[in-house]
């Protein structure tokens, strides 16, 4: 069974993509901010990581330099609803510095599971 | 000049003070009463009041040639006249023998109650007394007279009657009032004249006066009488209804006026009448243009002198200019207002886009999940699909809310309006059912503008949209025109900011409802919808409003209950400036500012640290980078004057940005910096800028945002280029 771990700060998004990805029989471990998410990588080292961009604590940009720098081949999908700005500028930032794959929020369950099922095959 | 003469020019003198030499012509007198003693033989004096010799005929050789040329009996002479002429009451005669023995008999002489004079009868012997000889010689002998021809004069001395005294007396009274009271009477007379003279220079000094005053007031003055003809119209007046002296003069308010505004003018006027009392009422005045124009009327009745009703004069106060001044303040208010508004759901939109698309993200996702596990066909498989197609419409209206949010930074490009307009149809005719016929008038020679062809896109489309929904039901023509408006409107002439002189026009027209006018101050309103749930965001209206204004352009409708709406979307033209400025900057590039100042950048994150000193490069600035906060301090410590700006992030390990930035303005306190934040970061601008610090800016830094907040920063708007 293939490790993920899910950085996100919205409960009810984080809660649905846990059951979404525990029922397609991968194990979950969850962060709710930045600096959290970054000590759980530590300590399970999961095979693929999902972030949310803006959070609490330690924003998702940041995370995704920490985690590239530690593993530089690490599995990353960064995800976004926007903020001040569109998504897409902050996912294609997210892309430069190193996530495989981005994903605009809400987005529908299947879609991510192919995301991920992309980068564990 | 005489004093009566100077009294009778000069309003303020009395009248009442003048003697009686100022009043009777004395010499004239004096030759008729020369001529009347050599009639009758009798002398006689007119005095003043203080004894001053007006008239004297009948001179007796013993007074002249004796008495008076002695000083002593001069003396007795005077004493004579002077106590002769006080005291006399009016009407009566005093006699009185003088000191030097003859008889002399005075009577005043009054004229408008005021004594003025008098009139003396002497020198003479009454006939039935026997002269003093003794007395007359003995006089010779005391003052030298040659005694023999004295006594010679005494024998000429006359001898009356009493009754011929009391008779001459008389006449003489009476002729000296008669001439007197003429003459006063003449004095009276001239003086009412003149002061007539003076009265009539003065009313016409008046009529110049007020004739002056009509002529050049600017405001329309007229009179009427009571039958309601005109009889005066200053000049103002004829220029404001555009006519002539001899058409308006004599002429009723029925001939001047259209018939329903001169029907209320007569009526005003007859109301005027009735009762008397001043009116000041609002209405309309057609003007020399044909135009309707506002107008505030004052009127009055005119009277004559006896208050007798003759007329009614009146003004008119134009207040067109007032009125539309008002109107447009109204309309600028209402414009302030939507902006404001506009200005902020943009701020709201950004924070409510973020929540709300992980909240659909939560709804949607578990939706999906649990409609995969549902039989096909089941009733919960249905209604989750019904949640899933309600999730996706409040996605869709995030999206709206993100675009509108937008707009502020919407990339404009000089663009050929007619191409996007032409796609915008293509896409339309594929979308529309065929019960909505497409009218396209798109001339293809219309003026390029500058502007984000996405925007045009999206209002085009959602004009369009609105238009389709007005129809749906009956069906109908969407008419989309296109066309160079060389000369806009006045109206909207002063709303445009910028320089343009050409204007583009987009019109939306459809063959619909109408918008019903008791919502059309609503439309603009972000979230304002007539549609049923689920057919419209309310925001469509809202965007293409606050687009068109972003452009300097106007948005304006008409629109009829039951015969449609026409939506008219007016947008400046790219002026010769702009279209030289887009030909040669064809480049975006080369509209970011540059520099080519020293920069001391500080970051932790290496990635981030390369991108940025390579994008501040690019810009021509000189950067040292430093991936530490207190190794940034040990390098600024040791040369503080060898940086222009410090760029520094906040999260950083030992210290963060904020407190580096503190330290750093210790040693140079007016150092420019600007400080970069995550979103998520507890540090605002408000905070930053209390900490001295000039700059604030969210990562990731945008090239263009952060080139243009160094150049403000250091306070040189203009770019070394």
């Amino acid at each position: 069974m293939k490790n993920i771990l899910v950085i996100e700060d919205n409960e009810n998004m984080l809660s649905m993509m846990n059951d979404l990805l525990s029922r397609s029989e991968y194990h979950v471990i969850s962060a709710t901010d930045g600096v959290a998410g970054l000590k759980a990588y530590r300590t399970a080292k999961p095979d693929l990581v999902i972030t949310d961009i803006i959070m609490p604590n330690k924003e998702g940009l940041e995370v995704i330099m920490d985690l590239v720098k530690e593993t530089p081949r690490l599995k990353i999908i960064a995800m976004s609803g926007g903020g001040i700005m569109e998504p897409r500028t902050y996912l294609s930032l997210a892309e430069k510095l190193g996530a495989d794959e981005i994903i605009e929020k809400p987005f529908r369950p299947a879609d991510l599971l192919a995301l991920v099922a992309k980068l564990l095959a | 000049m005489s004093k009566a003469t100077i009294l009778v020019v000069e309003p303020d003198g009395d009248i009442e003070t003048l003697q009686l030499g100022d009043i009777i012509d004395a010499p004239a007198l004096q030759t008729m009463m020369e001529d009347f003693h050599r009639l009758t033989g009798f002398g006689i004096g007119i005095l003043d009041t203080e004894g001053k010799i007006l008239v004297g005929v009948g001179w007796q050789e013993i007074c002249t040639e004796f008495h008076r040329r002695h000083p002593d009996t001069l003396q007795n002479c005077l004493v004579n006249d002077v106590t002769l002429n006080s005291d006399i009451p009016i009407g009566t005669v005093k006699a009185y023998r003088c000191k030097n023995n003859l008889w002399d008999l005075m009577t005043p002489i009054e004229i408008g109650g005021h004594h003025v004079g008098n009139v003396c009868l002497g020198q003479f012997f009454y006939d039935d007394e026997t002269v003093d000889y003794d007395f007359f010689r003995s006089q010779a002998k005391k003052y030298g007279f040659d005694e023999a021809a004295y006594l010679a004069a005494l024998d000429r001395v006359p001898r009356w009657s009493r009754d011929k005294v009391a008779a001459a007396m008389a006449f003489y009274t009476g002729l000296s009032r008669l001439i007197s009271t003429l003459s006063y009477n003449t004095v009276k007379l001239s003086r009412t004249l003149i002061e007539k003279d003076t009265a009539l220079q003065q009313l016409e000094e008046n009529k110049s006066f007020q004739t002056s005053l009509l002529e050049n007031i600017p405001i329309p003055v007229f009179s009427k009488d009571t039958a309601g003809r005109y009889l005066v119209c200053n000049s103002a007046y004829k220029n404001f209804y555009g006519k002539t002296t001899e058409q308006i003069l004599g002429a009723d308010t029925f001939a001047l006026h259209p018939p329903e505004l001169a029907q209320f003018y007569h009526n005003k006027d007859d109301e005027l009448f009735r009762t008397g009392r001043p009116q000041v009422y609002e209405t309309k005045f057609l003007n020399f243009r044909g135009e309707l124009c506002d107008g505030i009327a004052h009127t009055a009745l005119l009277t004559d002198t006896d208050g007798i009703t003759t007329g009614l004069v009146g003004a008119i106060l134009d207040i067109s200019e007032r009125n539309r001044a008002a109107e447009d303040k109204k309309k600028l208010q209402f414009q302030l207002m939507q902006a404001q508004k506009m200005e902020a759901i943009g701020t709201l939109a950004g924070g409510i886009a973020h929540d709300f698309n992980n909240i659909l993200g939560a709804i949607l996702g578990y939706a999906e999940m649990v409609r995969e596990d549902s039989p096909v066909g089941s009733t919960t498989a249905r209604d989750l699909d019904q949640i899933l197609q309600a999730g996706n419409r409040a996605k869709d209206l995030v999206k709206q809310i993100l675009t509108f949010s937008r707009q502020a930074i919407a990339e404009r490009i000089p663009l050929q309006p007619a191409s996007i307009i032409k796609e915008t149809i293509k896409l339309l005719r594929a979308s529309l059912p065929t019960t909505i016929t497409i009218l396209p008038a798109i001339d293809p020679a219309t003026a390029p503008i500058l502007a984000d062809p996405i925007q045009i896109h999206q209002l085009t489309m959602n004009l369009c949209t609105n238009a389709f929904h007005a129809m749906e039901e009956r069906g109908g023509t969407l008419s989309i025109s296109l066309t160079n408006v060389d000369t806009p409107r006045q109206e909207q002439l002063g709303r445009f900011g910028g320089p343009a002189e050409k204007f583009i026009r987009l019109s939306i027209k459809d063959t619909g409802t109408g918008i019903p006018p008791e919502i059309r101050e609503k439309i603009f309103d972000p979230y304002f919808t007539t549609k049923e749930i689920g057919k419209g965001t309310g925001m469509g209206l809202a965007i293409v409003h606050g687009i068109v204004s972003s452009y300097g352009g106007t948005l304006t409708y008409d629109s009829q209950p039951d015969q449609g709406t026409t939506f008219h979307i007016t947008l400046p033209a790219l002026t010769e400036l702009e279209k030289l400025a887009a030909d040669t900057a064809a480049d975006q590039e080369t509209k970011i500012p540059r520099g080519g100042e020293h920069i001391l950048f500080i970051d932790d994150e290496e990635i981030l640290v390369d991108m940025t000193r390579t994008m501040l490069e690019r810009l021509g600035y000189h950067v040292t980078v430093r991936n530490s906060s207190l190794e940034a301090l040990t390098v600024f410590q040791n040369q503080p004057d060898a940086y222009d700006l410090v760029i520094t992030d906040q999260t950083m390990p030992g210290m963060t940005g904020i407190d580096l930035a503190r330290r750093m303005l210790q040693i140079r306190p007016n150092l420019p910096i600007i400080l970069c934040t995550g979103y998520s970061s507890l540090i605002t601008e408000d905070k930053t800028k209390a900490a001295g610090i000039k700059g604030f800016a969210l990562k990731p830094l945008a090239k263009k945002n952060i080139a243009g907040l160094i150049r403000k920063v250091l306070g040189k708007p203009d770019s070394v280029k």
